[in-house]
């Protein structure tokens, strides 16, 4: 019998597939002071909060490779970034603190500007196209915020996949003793008590 | 006896009238006797309708269901070649559209393609379209479509490809104005790309290019064939760092949102650098040399 979890990965997938094609199929999504928002990371980083680490650190690879392809140029610079935040989101959900949708869009804020920044960098500043802080303003910030925008959107879809593919806790009952008054009890166990 | 020429002058009287009656209505266009009829009739006609059941009503509820499959299957048939036509109008429109260009070149050889995908990561409104290198499209080939250059093929797969337009500052397109000839490199800017426009720069400081002249593409280099439109001329400007002065140009079409093009995947001079490009670069290093000197 396959596991549940396998279930879950093959939607992942396909949210990502799909996310891939609404992202960039022309008039689909608006598009806001000339931005539109990157699906992908939000995608990663709440997929990140649901899952294992190194099954978070795998899906933040491929969904920034698959930004990479879609934006051409340099592969693995989106999936490298994704990859790390992750990772350490998801690491840290298992030790430190349970995620939220707060910390989420905290994770978020901070892939999309590491994501968006270094395209920036990569494509814009070392290239020296001239107007940098005009494109910086226009295009690169609008798509960090609308991309942290749509994150709780992209977060909900999420939970459904992985809510409904998660084997529920089974709730263990603890049987509570009850207390023997001393008079009550028997000669072993005041033994047992005294010897205490 | 008087009875009987009493009933022989009565059924001479009724044919008589009959054949006038006959003659009447054969010779006048207008029968009276047919509109006083269906005048008087109509309304009885109508009544008669509305109390008589359909004739469908009539019939058993096998019937019908039978009927109502029947019919909807035909619906669904229908709609099917309706959307059938519709697509087969559209590519027909497109091709059309783009007979003219293969008409006027008959050295190209085309690919009509549609844009499939806009990244939302992309700033130069680049996009992807459905022909690759199954379709003979290669890397470095221009793309037009009716209004003019487009940009050329960055990348290419087996069956897609990405377009960097014109739009994007690493586009450099040999380009000059079609009345004064004065030539230029027509190259995106990122101050103008957001209003889907270009500049044509490194243009002479005596240049006579005036707003509404209409650029084309001078085909040196060899990337680009001669004589494509880029757009028009909507105002001379000057850089404010170093007071050069270029051109603004508006493509005929809105590269940002446009959806379908043309890939010229060969045409006559591809690849060719023309001697005038060859002797002017061997000029300027010609000249870099004596200037190290």
């Amino acid at each position: 019998m396959i596991q549940r979890k396998y279930y879950r990965y093959a939607l992942y997938a396909l949210e990502l597939f799909v996310l891939y094609l609404i992202e960039g199929t022309p008039g689909l999504i608006p598009v806001i002071y000339l931005a539109k928002p990157l699906l992908l990371v939000s995608l990663a980083v709440s997929a990140a909060a649901f899952e294992l680490p190194y099954f978070s650190l795998f899906f933040g690879i491929a969904c920034g490779i698959v930004i990479d392809i879609g934006t051409g140029g340099v592969m693995g610079l989106s999936s490298m970034i994704l990859g790390f935040i992750c990772y350490f989101e998801s690491s840290w959900n298992d030790k430190y603190i349970k995620n939220n949708i707060y910390l989420i869009l905290l994770y978020s804020a901070v892939s999309a500007a590491a994501v968006v920044g270094l395209k920036f960098f990569v494509f814009c500043f070392i290239r020296q196209y001239g107007g940098e802080a005009e494109l910086f303003r226009e295009h690169y910030v609008t798509r960090m915020v609308y991309t942290w925008a749509v994150t709780p959107l992209v977060y909900a879809l999420t939970m459904l996949v992985s809510k409904s593919f998660t084997k529920e806790k089974r709730k263990i009952k603890v049987r509570k003793r009850k207390r023997v008054p001393p008079s009550q009890r028997s000669s072993a166990s005041r033994r047992r008590a005294k010897r205490a | 006896m008087k009875g009987k020429d009493y009933a022989k002058r009565i059924l001479t009287t009724v044919l008589i009238v009959l054949v006038v009656t006959a003659a009447v209505s054969a010779a006048v266009d207008k029968n009276i006797f047919t509109d006083l009829y269906t005048t008087v009739s109509k309304p009885f006609q109508q009544t008669t309708q509305a109390v008589t059941p359909d004739p469908a009503m009539q019939r058993s509820k096998e019937d019908l269901l039978r009927e109502n499959s029947e019919l909807h299957e035909e619906v669904n048939d229908l709609v099917s070649r309706v959307i059938d036509y519709d697509d087969i109008k559209k590519e027909n429109e497109v091709l059309r559209k783009y007979y003219g260009i293969k008409d006027d070149h008959p050295d190209y050889k085309i690919a009509v393609a549609t844009v499939i995908r806009r990244d939302p990561n992309d700033d130069f409104y680049g996009f992807t379209i459905d022909k690759g290198s199954r379709d003979d499209v290669k890397k470095g080939d221009p793309v037009i479509n009716d209004g003019g250059l487009v940009g050329w093929v960055s990348e290419v797969s087996v069956t897609t490809s990405r377009v960097t337009t014109l739009l994007s500052p690493e586009a450099k397109v040999g380009a000059m104005d079609q009345k004064t000839h004065d030539s230029g490199i027509a190259t995106g800017s990122t101050h103008f790309c957001d209003e889907g426009e270009l500049i044509l720069s490194v243009i002479s400081a005596d240049n006579k290019i005036k707003a509404d002249d209409i650029v084309i593409t001078t085909g040196v280099g060899g990337v680009y064939p001669a004589g494509i439109v880029v757009g028009k001329v909507t105002k001379l400007d000057y850089n404010e760092y170093d007071t050069t002065p270029y051109a603004v140009i508006k493509p005929y079409t809105d590269l940002r949102t446009i959806s379908d093009v043309v890939v010229i995947t060969s045409f006559e001079g591809q690849g060719i650098i023309e001697e005038a490009d060859t002797s002017s670069d061997k000029a300027s290093s010609d000249s870099s040399t004596a200037s190290k000197n």
